[in-house]
């Protein structure tokens, strides 16, 4: 039971709230989109920075959906497939500018930690 | 915080709808899998290394999908209905396991309640008046010896009221019997005549009409009465017109004013009325004697206990600088209400309601050993199963969760079977318990809270029993589970030991019970045995109070129990009778200092360890109570009030007051010397006490059986006692009959009523039945426990019973391989014994010691038998092997029928 879980929590652990975060600002940058196109956006910007195992944006989304932040609708994709289709709502904004403000300041205060680190 | 609350929302909204996300999200998986899968092809892959990559790229999708349903909050529901469905269904299908497990629960559950409900009601919260926990009793004590607590005298009450500032409200109330008149028979009435500010203090409105106030409380004020609400049920069917009637108490009119709501039971009687009306009676102004007043005060809010204590000490010293005659070295003993009258002595009902519930705890324990020894049985089959399902990676939690769950539907059973076997066992209680040893206003049932608590330990119980076989699961059992898999008649070692060392429990447990029990029961038996120096049988006694405005003199008493007795002996049966004052087991004790002539006291101190047993007779005392006369002669009708006063005096009294002497014609004063008594000290219509002469002596006698306060006693006739109707007006009938006395109650009731047709009787009962009601907190006690041991044996055999037929069962292929080879019945017996033996005999050795240190919480209870009485440990010691050899012997017979060939194939 307990090494299921280590293995599952290592990686979801460091991910999550980032992962999250990346999902909100997708939707907010491009507006609404399905699961693959989020997951092709992240990969396209984090080049091969980010090794990310699809199947957690989902997870990513039902939690997102389930706190109100991001709504689903069924839609056609571009190939006129049915597609399930996902886009910010206005909590989810208030959110994401706070969760981005909160980013930044911890990125911040880690580089700084990390500079000082450097010097000594 | 609120998206934590919309994320349940959204979980609890998964709960329905639940296939229909299922599948939406796997078509979205499904799509995710085929774009990626697209996109590799175009980058030049065969298809299906293009779909192997999209997985790989995506993650583990079963994981996906489990994460995803949990946090729908499917999963979890989803399980729990699974396995509190499984334990039902194997209720259903092994009935004869549910029935012994529902009833093994149920015996322990049931008596935890109705033990519990005792305990609530009597130790926890007997009060029903609001914030009880400011409500004290205040009391007298002698500075000089703590534990001798008296009850107030009125004059004191009073002082202390005028000077205090602790308390919001502070009242008296006395215990005061009414005779009700103007119906078709005389009734006697329990009433306490009380302050009116016991009604704002103790906070409960009346539940018709008012209550008394200042304005009633005079005594020239009209006479008024509040009824209990029982009384009123009883006397006036509950009607509301009652207000306003008279009532004729003691030839007396009280119009009725009020009634109180059920629960208000104060002072545990059944009428109240004004103390003020009484102010002038001996017992409201003489400050020395009749402290017979208890008195109640509520705090104020911001008042400490020892800050009132502190003030009242001030001003008890305060008075005994006033009145050094009277209140010389009192001081004032405040206790919370819960504590009144446990200052006489230890509180013996506390320490056996306590010690009960410490011994239905235990038969819980045996009853959860029993039940978690049936599971592990029941359930050995499944063994494998679990340590199947371990292997495949279900973790110890989540297979601890499906046993207790699993275990629900049982404990559901088993709580409900127990809550319907303590509502008949309360009934049962509630004809032992002894009244007079519980507040009034306890009330006795299984409410909310015996509910809440019987739910709580059924939850306990399924806790227990659901995880003790659970222990199996340790590390490497599992590993055991599976490799015994394939053989079923190998049984797993581990819990093998287990349900070894559940039984030694048990047995231990029900041994420590056992001895506290025979502990109990040599007690009561010797309670039983004691000579009480009297003859008990064909005895009737018949309590009486005559203290109407008809005997306000000393004469017209007399003239009472002359006729009466008169009367009472030509009744066809009746051997003799005698009036007495200060009869065995009568409510009438008085004690008063014996001096002998010449003797010389300077203080009232050099008399405190001459008290002796003052009863005033009238008739042939001696000879209805059926006491031996040892020397020199019993009353005469010649002892009247004119001749020489005569004494007759006990065995213990001779003893200590004349030793080594021949007491006969010595002279003798019971009371005081006349030195020592100061105006206004003693009761009106006594002034000094006369020198009696002493003319017999009688074998001692008991008052009661516990409790004795004085051995010595003496004997006065009615007519040369002192002429003061306070001593006089209650007295005891004593008739010795040729027949069964019981059947003699209605004549002698006609002969009273035909000399006075109002005088009620306070209390009619053979001597026999009188001595049975007294010892009944004994009773409570020793019928319980012995009750609870016997419970805890039963389940221990039963337990061990279980436990060998279990593992002959086990065993089977191994007995019939010894039987192939050549083992005789005897081998078999003795192997199944031997097991069943061992396991005994560890128990009882563990039970044994343990119960030599805890009968010592009990040693309070006993009375002439020490904690550690070798007898109870040697009798079970003896009886206990034998009980569980039976318990061993069947399935061992069984094991001897074992077919060697069945048990071969098998294999």
């Amino acid at each position: 039971m307990s090494k299921e879980k280590n293995t599952e929590a290592q990686k979801s652990e460091v991910l999550q709230g980032t992962l999250d975060l990346m999902v909100l600002k997708v939707l907010d940058a491009l507006g609404p989109q399905h699961g693959y196109g989020i997951a092709r956006r992240i990969e396209q910007v984090s080049g091969q920075v980010l090794q990310l195992n699809e199947g957690t944006v989902y997870t990513s989304l039902l939690r997102l959906q389930q706190r109100k932040w991001i709504a689903a609708e069924w839609g056609a994709s571009e190939n006129n497939r049915k597609a399930k289709y996902y886009s910010i709502t206005k909590s989810g904004r208030k959110q994401l500018a706070l969760e981005t403000e909160n980013w930044e300041r911890i990125a911040g205060v880690i580089g700084r930690l990390l500079k000082l680190e450097g010097q000594g | 915080m609120i998206h934590h609350l919309r994320a349940l929302a959204a979980r609890l909204r998964g709960l329905f709808g639940d296939r229909k996300a299922n599948q939406e999200f796997d078509d979205e998986i499904e799509a995710h899998l085929r774009l990626l899968a697209e996109r590799y092809v175009r980058r030049g892959m065969t298809e299906e290394e293009a779909a192997w990559a999209a997985r790989r790229q995506f993650g583990n999708i079963t994981l996906l999908k489990e994460g995803n349903r949990d946090m729908r909050g499917i999963r979890l529901i989803d399980t729990l209905l699974q396995d509190l469905r499984y334990g039902a269904r194997m209720l259903l299908k092994h009935k004869g396991f549910t029935i012994v497990a529902t009833l093994t629960l149920a015996l322990g559950i049931g008596a935890n309640t109705a033990i519990f409900s005792v305990v609530n009601a009597v130790l926890l919260n007997p009060w029903p008046y609001p914030d009880a926990d400011q409500i004290m009793y205040l009391s007298q004590y002698d500075l000089k010896r703590s534990m001798d607590t008296v009850s107030v005298t009125y004059p004191n009450f009073l002082d202390w009221r005028k000077q205090q500032t602790s308390f919001k409200h502070l009242a008296a109330a006395r215990t005061q019997t009414f005779s009700l008149t103007g119906g078709v028979e005389p009734i006697f009435v329990n009433g306490a005549m009380i302050s009116p500010e016991a009604f704002p203090l103790l906070k409960l409105p009346p539940h018709l009409g008012r209550v008394f106030t200042e304005q009633d409380n005079r005594l020239d004020s009209s006479r008024t009465v509040v009824l209990s609400y029982a009384f009123w049920q009883s006397r006036f069917s509950g009607k509301s017109d009652v207000i306003g009637r008279t009532m004729l108490l003691d030839n007396q009119a009280y119009t009725v004013i009020g009634v109180m709501p059920p629960q208000f039971k104060f002072w545990g009687t059944e009428i109240w009325v004004p103390y003020g009306l009484f102010g002038n009676e001996d017992y409201a102004t003489n400050r020395r004697f009749f402290s017979s007043t208890g008195a109640v005060g509520r705090l104020k809010p911001d008042i400490t206990t020892t800050q009132a204590r502190a003030e009242l000490s001030l001003i008890a010293a305060r008075l005994a600088e006033q009145y050094p005659d009277s209140n010389k070295d009192f001081g004032a003993k405040i206790v919370p209400l819960g504590e009144a009258g446990a200052e006489t002595g230890p509180n013996t009902f506390r320490l056996a309601l306590l010690a009960l519930l410490g011994a239905v705890g235990l038969v819980l324990l045996i009853a959860c050993a029993n039940v978690a020894n049936l599971l592990i049985a029941r359930d050995a089959g499944r063994a494998q199963e679990l340590a199947i399902r371990a292997a495949l990676g279900a973790g110890r939690a989540r297979l601890l969760r499906q046993l207790l769950l699993e275990s629900l539907p049982l404990a559901f059973l088993g709580g409900l079977a127990g809550l319907l076997l303590a509502r008949s066992g309360l009934e049962l209680i509630l004809k032992l318990v002894p009244e007079d040893l519980i507040p009034a206003e306890a009330n006795i049932v299984i409410n909310a809270q015996a509910l809440g608590f019987t739910l709580f330990i059924t939850l306990l119980t399924t806790l227990i029993c659901s995880l003790l076989p659970a222990l199996r699961f340790s590390r490497g059992a599992a590993l055991d589970g599976l490799r015994t898999a394939t053989r079923p008649g190998a049984g797993a070692s581990g819990s093998q030991r287990i349900r070894g060392a559940l039984v030694i429990l048990e047995v231990a447990m029900s041994i420590v019970l056992l001895v506290g029990a025979g502990l109990l029961i040599k007690s009561f038996a010797r309670l039983q045995r004691v000579d009480l120096g009297f003859n008990t049988e064909s005895l009737l006694t018949i309590d009486l109070s005559l203290s109407s405005d008809k005997y306000r003199q000393p004469q017209q008493l007399e003239l009472f129990y002359r006729e009466a007795l008169e009367r009472v002996k030509t009744t066809p049966g009746v051997e003799s009778a005698a009036f007495m004052n200060g009869a065995p087991f009568s409510n009438f004790v008085a004690g008063l200092p014996l001096i002998r002539e010449g003797q010389v006291f300077n203080n009232l101190e050099e008399l405190s360890d001459r008290t002796c047993r003052y009863i005033i007779s009238h008739g042939d005392a001696i000879n209805a109570l059926g006491t031996p006369l040892i020397l020199g002669r019993g009353f005469t009708a010649q002892d009247t009030s004119n001749s020489e006063p005569v004494a007759i005096i006990n065995q213990a009294a001779a003893d200590k007051f004349f030793p080594g002497e021949y007491p006969l014609g010595k002279r003798v004063k019971l009371g005081l010397p006349d030195n020592l008594i100061q105006p206004g000290m003693l009761p009106r219509g006594i002034e000094k006490f006369s020198w009696l002469t002493v003319v017999g002596i009688v074998k001692n006698h008991r008052q009661l059986i516990l409790g004795n306060e004085f051995r010595e006693a003496a004997f006065i006739p009615l007519a040369q006692a002192p002429r003061s109707t306070l001593v006089l007006n209650s007295s005891t009938l004593l008739v010795r009959s040729t027949t069964d006395s019981a059947s003699l109650i209605s004549a002698v009731r006609r002969q009273i009523h035909s000399v006075d047709p109002d005088l009620p009787f306070a209390k009619v009962a053979t001597m026999e039945a009188r001595i049975y009601d007294s010892l009944k907190p004994q009773r409570f006690n020793t019928f319980l426990m012995g009750l609870f041991a016997a419970l805890a044996l039963l389940l221990a055999v039963v337990g061990l019973y279980g436990v060998l037929s279990y593992t002959v069962v086990q065993r089977r292929h191994e007995i019939g391989v010894r039987m192939a080879l050549g083992a005789q019945t005897r081998d078999v017996l003795g192997l199944v014994i031997r097991q069943g033996i061992t396991l005994t005999l560890i128990g009882m050795g563990i039970g044994l010691i343990a119960a030599l240190g805890l009968t010592r919480l009990i040693k309070d209870l006993l009375v002439g038998v020490s904690a550690t009485d070798p007898a109870p440990f040697l009798v079970i010691a003896l009886l206990f092997p034998m009980v569980a050899l039976l318990a061993c012997y069947l399935p061992a017979r069984r094991a001897t029928k074992v077919d060697p060939m069945v048990a071969l194939r098998s294999e």
